[in-house]
């Protein structure tokens, strides 16, 4: 009779969990469908390969060294805790079950004690590094979800000893020290108690784990925990093509009303996956040098309060209640909401029912998130370098940007005269485009112009940047210089020349951008332009990156490539000692874009007297300028100033030399070293200046 | 509320003039929307916009002032004229004199509660037409304002007077140029540019207008084109501060003499 109420107790509970555990994820898989279909999928291998680095290998982690470990024991512990559930299950229904595994028996039984005592020790850890520790990222989501996770954890794993050590009792069995040490010593301590209370613990324990795995099971995918279910397909999902590079909007359709994301179905299904898969860890807002410099913008809240708001519109429009059980959240918003839908519908088909909430939703752009936010990002990618689930946080900003630009025509004034200006003179202030080719003016002979020269390798594409900026021109030229002595056959294309479209793309305006673009590549085309050169990452990132969508054929090189190379073949030989100390600071676009980090370091090391001087953050944690993503033509009056944040970072390591290879960078830096009346005794210069004094 | 709003095509304001065969070379230029025009364009907008009606846009000139038409129409204007044909450009469409009795014309035809216009043009700079063309319609006119209230009949106008303010009060229908400060134009989004594409233009001739094209002779002639003599290269002056006030002293008298 018991056991017969025991079994159908158990049969109810985990049908009911299964159901909730089903309608749960199932809602929230409809809830990503309202997105719009993303691109294409093709290159399934990157696919494979990015499932097991990233998640298999969970490469990502690593980088808090701490964490990781304690992750991938929970991780690898889990799948192993797994294998031994169905056993651990029969252990109820059949006395003193075992799978049958033969002489592996014993070590199967070893795996499973040590791997519960690890994934014990691991939520401890956690535990400890977010309560103790107060690690920082992990303050800035504060709730009690976390605990609970905790809380389910250690149940879950410290109730497996317990049943096993009472079931050698209940047996009358010895302990078995070797195979099973840690049941074994709950089975040693409570030996004394007979066969019968023994009988009862186990059940007890059984049924406390049997409940705490079920509950965790449904509430896995309600909380932040969902990511152990989405952040698979997340992976796999992701938007192809190289890192940060934004889809194009198709101008075609001429009766198009709406581009870029005015409203959350707006965005792409595998847009929409990443706010599921975002495990609340903070990894990305610690890295965001918006977030680190007191501006709201965070890029973990802005997938948080996505998602959130992409859970009470998927529940207004198709009146699933996404928390479960429904009647225990019955007061949440999103399950209040689908139940105003549901009776919304009924009113619409005649049925007199009262529709007990209003179902207007909070407006994505303004409510869920602000404009401020939306204009604070620089686009650095520093927090997509740190995602664990490879969320795309920068495609999900500009989308917000191209419908402010684009649908709606509101954007900062400096923004819109920026686009102006790059519209008429095809430079982001607005200079007569035919004084971009004054940059050469007692130069023309080493630096042609495309038509003046008969053949030409490589074409040397200044920028805006290097051809009117005062300070960049100085770069433009020592470049000029450097390719002059290094015999290579270059030419500029002089006023024919124009913006590259990097600050209109991220800054929204994928219109003009186009329109740069196809202008661009017809010039290409024109002069039959093979490779091209440039000392600005940015151009170098769209033209290399992006432009081939385009039509662009040439090869891209940024200037520290090239010049490495030429070092490398002996044409440029850095013979002058210099006796600097030089930190170089790594610029987004070349190294969290383009992965270039090393280039440059072996070129500065080339130099004799050079020393190398390494920020504490460096590399690919490299913290951003500020300047990027078209904040280097926005006011920053929200928080402290990121080039300030960042050259005091430069400064710690006692430089005379400050070295970047981007004009945003040295212009953002050498502002820095002045603010910190720094300019007499530590100079900014771009890597080409350098090398230019070094092989004079 | 019937807003016309006068409008001229000019060159962007960071053009390098270029004069060739002593005629100022329009070769390889980008134009632009006068920008006091535009503000013009956006405080009619901005009006419509509160009090409903239509805004209307009207240029004398080329058929490349089509594109500053069509970016008032991706603004927020509803209909766009152009008075263009072959006996204007033969006078390259006159003078200050020629243009306020076209667009008074116009005015009358196309009917108005309120003209606007910018107060001057970035090229020719005579800040005449607009003031002209309220002459020849004989209703009032308030140059270079800075603020615009209207309610019911009555505009209530701001100008900035000296660093100090005039606050000065008309009723429609009345003639206003806009002065910078008005407001900040806004950018015209994609979907509107892309109607503003298909919005037609409405291009009329003299003939249409039933003007005599004696009347509209200009009354000014263009006598010759040049560029400003280069700047000569500045001078510090060295020395004590005495011996530098005597030096520029010096300088200044001779100047003069
Ligand atoms: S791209 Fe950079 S600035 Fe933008 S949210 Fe990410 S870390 Fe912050
Ligand atoms: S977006 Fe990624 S890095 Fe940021 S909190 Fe979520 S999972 Fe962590």
């Amino acid at each position: 009779m018991l056991f017969a109420l025991h079994t159908i107790a158990f049969v109810a509970v985990t049908v009911y969990a299964l159901y909730l555990f089903v309608h749960v994820v199932y809602t929230r898989y409809v809830f990503v469908r309202l997105g719009k279909p993303g691109e294409p999928k093709t290159d399934l291998r990157r696919r494979l390969r990015d499932v097991l680095v990233y998640v298999a290998g969970q490469r990502k982690l690593f980088k808090d060294r701490k964490s990781g470990v304690m992750h991938a024991f929970l991780f690898y512990g889990f799948f192993i805790l797994q294998a031994g559930l169905i056993e651990l299950i029969l252990k109820g229904f059949i006395r003193g079950y075992r799978y049958p595994l033969g002489p592996l028996e014993n070590t199967f039984s070893l795996m499973q004690q040590w791997t519960v005592f690890l994934m014990l020790l691991a939520v401890f850890y956690a535990f400890y590094r977010r309560y103790v520790e107060k690690l920082r990222r992990l303050q800035w989501k504060r709730d009690v979800k976390a605990a609970v996770v905790y809380a389910a954890l250690i149940v879950i794993t410290a109730s497996v000893f317990p049943i096993l050590g009472f079931e050698t009792i209940m047996l009358g069995e010895n302990p078995d020290f070797a195979h099973a040490p840690f049941s074994g010593a709950v089975a040693a301590a409570f030996s004394g108690i007979g066969t019968q209370a023994a009988t009862a613990l186990f059940y007890l324990f059984w049924w406390i784990h049997m409940l705490a795995v079920l509950s965790f099971m449904v509430f896995v995918p309600q909380s932040k925990q969902a990511h152990e279910i989405f952040a698979l397909f997340n992976v796999f999902l992701r938007k192809p093509g190289p890192k940060g590079r934004l889809p194009s909007i198709d101008f075609e359709d001429e009766n198009a009303e709406q581009f870029g994301v005015g409203r959350i179905e707006d965005f792409s299904r595998p847009q929409l996956l990443n706010l599921y898969s975002c495990v609340e860890c903070g990894r990305c807002t610690d890295m965001c040098p918006a977030a680190g410099t007191g501006k709201k913008l965070s890029p973990m809240h802005l997938m948080t309060n996505l998602r959130d708001h992409l859970t009470e519109k998927g529940a207004v429009v198709t009146s699933r209640t996404p928390w479960m059980p429904a009647f225990a959240f019955a007061g949440t918003r999103a399950n209040r909401l689908a139940l105003a839908s549901r009776a919304n519908a009924r009113k619409a088909s005649g049925d007199t029912v009262a529709v007990p909430e209003s179902l207007e939703l909070p407006k994505l752009i303004g409510d869920v998130v602000s404009e401020q936010e939306i204009w604070a990002c620089t686009t650095c990618r520093n927090c997509e370098d740190a995602c664990p689930v490879l969320n795309e946080h920068v495609g999900i900003i500009v989308d917000l940007r191209r419908h402010l630009v684009l649908t709606e025509g509101s954007m900062p004034a400096e923004m819109a005269r920026t686009f102006q200006n790059i519209e008429r003179q095809g430079n982001p202030w607005g200079i007569s485009r035919n004084d971009r080719a004054k940059w050469r003016e007692g130069i023309e002979d080493i630096a042609p112009l495309v038509h003046e020269t008969e053949e030409f390798e490589y074409l040397f594409f200044v920028g805006s940047m290097g051809s009117y900026d005062n300070r960049n021109i100085k770069v433009a030229r020592a470049v000029a210089r450097l390719l002059h002595k290094a015999g290579v056959k270059f030419a500029v294309l002089g006023n024919e020349e124009q913006s590259s479209g990097d600050t209109a793309r991220r800054a929204g305006n994928e219109y003009l951008f186009q329109q740069l673009a196809a202008e661009n590549i017809e010039t290409f085309k024109t002069y039959n332009v093979k490779k091209i050169v440039t000392a600005c990452p940015h151009t170098y990132n769209t033209f290399k990156n992006e432009y081939p969508e385009f039509g662009l054929e040439a090869e891209v090189f940024h200037h520290t490539e090239l010049l490495y190379q030429l070092i490398r073949e002996g044409r440029l030989k850095p013979v002058r000692e210099l006796r600097e100390r030089v930190t170089y600071h790594d610029s987004c676009y070349l190294g969290r874009y383009n992965d270039i980090y090393d280039a440059p370091r072996e070129i500065l090391k080339a130099i004799p007297g050079v020393e190398l001087a390494e920020m504490s953050r460096n590399r690919e944690k490299s913290l951003c300028c500020g300047a990027g993503g078209g904040r280097m033509w926005l006011e920053e009056k929200e928080g402290t100033r990121i080039n300030l944040a960042r050259t005091e970072m430069a400064l710690e390591t006692k430089p005379s030399t400050i070295c970047s290879a981007c004009p945003y960078c040295l212009t953002m830096l050498s502002d820095g070293v002045k603010a910190k009346e720094m300019e007499d005794r530590v100079q900014t210069r771009d890597i080409a200046e350098i090398l230019l004094e070094a092989v004079e | 509320m019937n807003i016309l709003v006068l409008l001229k095509q000019t060159f962007d304001t960071e053009e390098r003039i270029r004069i060739e065969n002593g005629k100022i070379s329009e070769e390889d230029v980008k134009f632009i929307i006068n920008p006091y025009d535009e503000y013009a364009v956006e405080e009619a907008i901005r009006i419509k916009e509160e009090h409903g009606g239509e805004v209307t846009v009207v240029s004398v000139g080329p058929m490349r002032t089509e594109s500053a038409l069509r970016t008032a129409l991706a603004m927020g204007a509803d209909r766009a004229i152009l008075v263009h044909d072959e006996s204007l450009s033969g006078i390259e469409y006159g003078d200050e004199h020629t243009l306020s009795k076209i667009l008074a014309r116009v005015a009358r035809r196309t009917g108005f509660d309120l003209i606007l216009a910018g107060y001057m043009s970035v090229d020719s700079g005579a800040a005449q037409v607009a003031p002209r063309v309220a002459e020849e319609l004989d209703i009032p006119h308030i140059s270079a304002i800075t603020g615009l209230r209207i309610e019911g009949n009555a505009v209530v106008a701001e100008k900035d007077m000296e660093g100090n303010k005039a606050v000065i009060e008309a009723s429609l229908p009345v003639l206003l140029t806009a002065q910078q400060g008005l407001n900040e134009p806004r950018f015209p989004t994609l979907p509107n540019i892309m109607r503003a594409k298909k919005k037609p233009l409405e291009i009329w001739t003299v003939a249409d207008l039933e003007l005599d094209f004696g009347s509209i002779q200009p009354k000014t002639a263009v006598a010759e084109q040049y560029l400003p003599p280069p700047k000569p290269a500045g001078r510090i002056l060295e020395g004590s501060l005495d011996s530098q006030v005597r030096e520029l002293a010096q300088l200044l008298k001779d100047l003069i003499s």
